[in-house]
């Protein structure tokens, strides 16, 4: 079996890397277009007055990074929770959103592990179905989503956690700004991806949909390669893949077809909380 | 010419007892001095030294101070009566950061700190937070409410405090007209003085 070419320990997948070894079948995805006739575009809000980074300023951003440790890279490994898996179950698309929310909480120093199973399987009936990020954002926006002690992940019994404690753990989670559309139709490639490469160097977590891959995962850090080449650090949700679940795409590969972020979310503490100070 | 001299016996009498009853006779301070009558035994002798007569200094009239009003007790803060160290950041998640910055909040030095000083709190969370300003933080406990609702004059915020003494400020400051970022060692400074070494 072919391996992917690695960076720092972690698997990179690029334009050579072949279809059998970065979509291998033992690994759930279920990544497809979004439907705009489900969702319009105007379901998300504009990344307006976003100040973008000049490329050329990229390597003092990393190079900061590198230096103080302070990426999301560096976060979550120090975090040192376990990363989501999605089993074989096509649900990769509520499960990029909700790391993403898992790492805004680790940010706020305020973590707990999320139900994306609880977000797909109520969207869908239960029913092994895929995706896009944005359909998954705006369930966590509406209803929130559950932590892992309500409803387990790997679970799609629906019906059986449809209960109203369960919703009301949920809503601790929800996002209480509007979530941010960073690849709406009206922009191209370019704008796109300035705005991507944006958020990843200020630490700002990103659920990504890759139409080549027919996954969606966690964007997490811009990181160089070398010089003037840079990839995209991303969060899978494979168990036993790459390095903690981390590892790199590079090259056309970047290139996203979906790509959502969250202003704020609430962060409400479990009501079952004793106050231990 | 024969005079007659009649004497009375009993005035004589009576001046001689008269005499008698001042034990000699003869009275000081007469303009004829007599010998010192001796000191009592359990009575000092007079000081001879008299001290000069000073005249009395009169102040002149002034109207007396105001008293200061009661000094108002030091404000604790949002984490009076809790012990060790607590941290609020409070930041616009979806704006574009400072590297300086992001390497203030999220960087080893400031993380590690914080994980090994701030005390366990709700959910075994350890207590400091950096959150949004849209953030609702119902259930975390009230002291990170009150601190959500101190003045911020601005963001990125902190506030800092260990039970007894606290402060707040900002992340980016005026220096010479020109914004500049709070260092992360700057920062970790700020940290020490309410969490120690």
């Amino acid at each position: 079996m072919a391996m992917a070419d690695t960076w720092r320990g972690y698997p990179v997948y690029d334009d050579a890397t072949p279809g059998y070894v970065h979509s291998p079948a033992k690994f759930g995805r279920g990544a497809v277009e979004r439907d705009y006739a489900v969702q319009p575009a105007e379901a998300g809000a504009d990344p307006d007055d976003m100040d973008l980074i000049p490329e050329s300023d990229y390597d003092a951003y990393i190079d900061m990074q590198e230096e103080t440790e302070s990426s999301l890279e560096h976060l979550y490994l120090r975090a040192g929770w376990e990363h989501l898996d999605q089993g074989q179950v096509g649900y990769c698309w509520a499960h990029s959103t909700a790391h993403a929310i898992q790492i805004e909480l680790t940010k706020a120093g305020a973590y707990e592990p999320l139900s994306a199973y609880a977000v797909a399987a109520t969207i869908k009936r239960g029913a092994d179905q895929g995706g896009w990020c944005g359909l998954s954002m705006q369930f966590v926006k509406d209803r929130g989503i559950p932590s892992q002690g309500m409803w387990p992940q790997g679970d799609r019994r629906y019906r059986h956690y449809d209960r109203p404690d369960v919703w009301e753990d949920a809503a601790r989670h929800r996002v209480t700004e509007d979530w941010v559309d960073y690849a709406k139709p009206a922009y191209d490639r370019t704008m796109v991806m300035g705005q991507h490469d944006t958020c990843l160097l200020n630490n700002i977590p990103l659920a990504c949909d890759y139409m080549w891959w027919g996954h969606s995962v966690c964007a997490l850090r811009l990181v160089r390669i070398e010089r003037g080449s840079y990839g995209t650090l991303i969060l899978n949700s494979w168990k036993g893949w790459g390095r903690r679940g981390l590892g790199v795409i590079r090259g056309t590969r970047r290139n996203v077809d979906g790509c959502v972020g969250i202003r704020a979310s609430r962060a409400a503490a479990p009501a079952s909380a004793a106050l231990a100070v | 010419m024969t005079y007659t001299v009649t004497i009375n016996l009993r005035y004589v009498l009576a001046a001689l007892a008269l005499a008698g009853s001042f034990g000699g006779g003869v009275v000081a301070g007469r303009g004829c001095p007599g010998p010192a009558p001796a000191p009592a035994p359990d009575v000092k002798p007079v000081d001879p030294v008299v001290p000069p007569v000073v005249p009395p200094v009169v102040p002149p009239v002034v109207p007396p101070e105001p008293a200061p009003p009661p000094k108002p007790p030091a404000d604790p803060g949002p984490f009076a009566g809790l012990p060790g160290l607590r941290l609020l950041v409070v930041y616009e998640t979806g704006d574009v950061m400072s590297p300086v910055t992001q390497a203030v909040l999220f960087g080893k030095a400031t993380q590690e700190y914080l994980a090994r000083k701030c005390p366990k709190g709700v959910n075994n969370w350890p207590e400091f937070r950096m959150w949004d300003p849209e953030t609702d933080v119902s259930g975390h406990g009230p002291h990170w409410e009150k601190a959500m609702a101190e003045g911020r004059g601005g963001l990125p915020f902190y506030l800092v405090g260990n039970g007894t003494s606290w402060e707040k400020g900002l992340l980016v400051r005026d220096a010479n007209g020109k914004k500049a970022p709070l260092a992360a060692a700057e920062f970790l400074t700020i940290l020490k003085k309410y969490g120690g070494e």
